[in-house]
């Protein structure tokens, strides 16, 4: 159902009851243009080493952005200078899958299966 | 490129909190005791899990959090840096490595802000406070503002607002923590007030200050302040009356303090002035019919927060009414509405 092996994990409720499907956007960076399949990809099937202080959960969410500003921040990081491509939009409702707002304006999508992802985002910035 | 040198003792540090996370952990806390360290994941050929580390101090990191410096900022406030490997954690946690010229690449851009964490800082505590709701409340403004005005009027009212907040928050700890501001000063009049206002800002708790949340600069235009309701309130209430009863409120502000002034009540820090009984009443009168004048309403607790003395309590109000006839001149000019 999920587009990540989420219902494999044990070590909590994934995705978390409070996760909601209202309409929004949230924003990506994305490190082609156009969009690749693996842009979207979480941290665990990125294979990434899992901090001790966030739960396999929020590890196996897409991440996005509230805002685009943020993710500008982000681009001028040492390890992410120069890394990426632009600047993805993705409609988040009910098809595409729920999500959870965190008080920092960042947000952990679960995408579904069913959801097309690349044929459903857009490309909103295209960086130099 | 890379420095190492000589340490006398080794230093580990615990992984406390992540604050970024994007194609692995960019940024995260570390702790030694009270001392936090900001670590920043750096490009590096030995290691993909190397982290850049800089001691900071906690006021210095609560600006970074409030997005008052940037990380870059941050990291060059600390004169010393060091570098661990996340990938070698030992029982006590991961070892400083000193580094004395790190490469130019290791530092992040400018105008990287707090606004670009993915994963909440759990260090703050929410502030305690009865009755201080914070909201963004809407200036409007017209008019030709100079470059003056952006900094006078945002001036004029923090003051009034660190004092009213000071009186409004009566959890115990906060009530504390500015007692001693009201008995440092010597209320001698002229400067010996203006430390007043600023300490009391520096007390009140960071996400209850004055904030610019939006500025649209236009005629007529917009500044959006976040700020406490209750507070505002009562600066707007006290501002009314300016407006309805101008002359009313400035005869009885002369009459305190030509009054005190005539007891040479002024002019002296309160434990150089011998007054008599008679000199309090007439304080406590005159400063009483004021209060009711201007719409003070908190009083009371400028008189508790006074230790009880009339004559403190007196020259505080005096000095209060002064900036905020300050703020109803500047707001009289039509270039703001409260």
């Amino acid at each position: 159902m999920y587009r990540e092996p989420i219902d494999a994990i044990i070590t909590c409720t994934c995705p978390p009851p409070t996760a909601i499907t209202m309409e929004a956007v949230g924003y990506r960076l994305v490190k082609s243009t156009p969009m690749l399949d693996i842009d979207f990809h979480s941290h665990a099937a990125l294979g990434k080493r899992k901090p001790p202080d966030l739960d396999e959960c929020r590890w196996s969410s897409c991440s996005l952005f509230c805002k685009l500003e943020s993710l500008v921040g982000i681009n001028g990081l040492p390890k992410l200078k120069g890394v990426w491509a632009g600047v993805a939009e993705i409609p988040l409702n009910i098809s595409s899958g729920p999500y959870l707002t965190q008080t920092s304006g960042h947000i952990d999508w679960w995408p579904l299966a069913s959801f097309n992802i690349l044929g459903n985002a857009s490309i909103v910035k295209v960086f130099p | 490129m890379i420095r190492r040198t000589r340490r006398t003792a080794e230093t580990y540090i615990a992984y406390e909190n992540t604050l970024i996370c994007y194609e692995g952990v960019q940024l995260f806390l570390g702790k030694k005791e009270s001392q936090k360290y900001i670590c920043l994941a750096v490009p590096s050929r030995e290691s993909d899990s190397r982290f850049m580390c800089a001691p900071v101090l906690d006021p210095i990191f609560d600006q970074y959090m409030f997005q008052q410096i940037d990380l870059y900022a941050l990291i060059k406030s600390s004169k010393k840096l060091f570098w661990i490997d996340l990938e070698s954690e030992t029982q006590q946690g991961y070892l400083l490595n000193k580094i004395s010229s790190p490469p130019a690449e290791w530092f992040p851009d400018r105008q990287v802000f707090a606004r670009s964490h993915n994963v909440e800082y759990r260090g703050f505590s929410a502030p305690q406070s009865n009755n201080m709701s914070i909201a963004n409340h809407p200036i409007h403004i017209d008019g030709r503002w100079d470059a003056k005005d952006l900094s006078t009027f945002p001036d004029l009212f923090t003051d009034s607002y660190s004092f009213l907040y000071a009186l409004n928050n009566s959890v115990a700890a906060f009530r504390a923590s500015v007692r001693g501001i009201f008995d440092r000063y010597p209320w001698r009049g002229g400067f010996s007030t203006v430390g007043f206002y600023d300490d009391l800002y520096s007390k009140i708790p960071r996400t209850h200050r004055v904030s610019i949340q939006g500025m649209n600069y236009n005629s007529p235009g917009e500044i959006t302040l976040s700020a406490s309701s209750t507070v505002l309130s009562q600066i707007s209430g006290s501002i009314d009356e300016f407006n309805n009863n101008l002359d009313q409120v400035h005869d009885a502000y002369k009459l305190l303090h030509d009054g005190m002034s005539h007891r040479e009540l002024l002019g002296r820090s309160v434990d150089e002035i011998d007054h008599n009984e008679d000199d309090v009443s007439f304080v406590e009168r005159a400063t009483r019919n004021l209060a009711v004048k201007m719409k003070f309403e908190k009083l009371d607790e400028l008189l508790t927060l006074s230790g009880g003395n009339w004559i403190v309590s007196a020259k505080i109000l005096l000095s209060y009414y002064r900036r905020l006839k300050q703020l109803f001149d500047f707001l009289d000019t039509g270039k703001a509405v409260l």
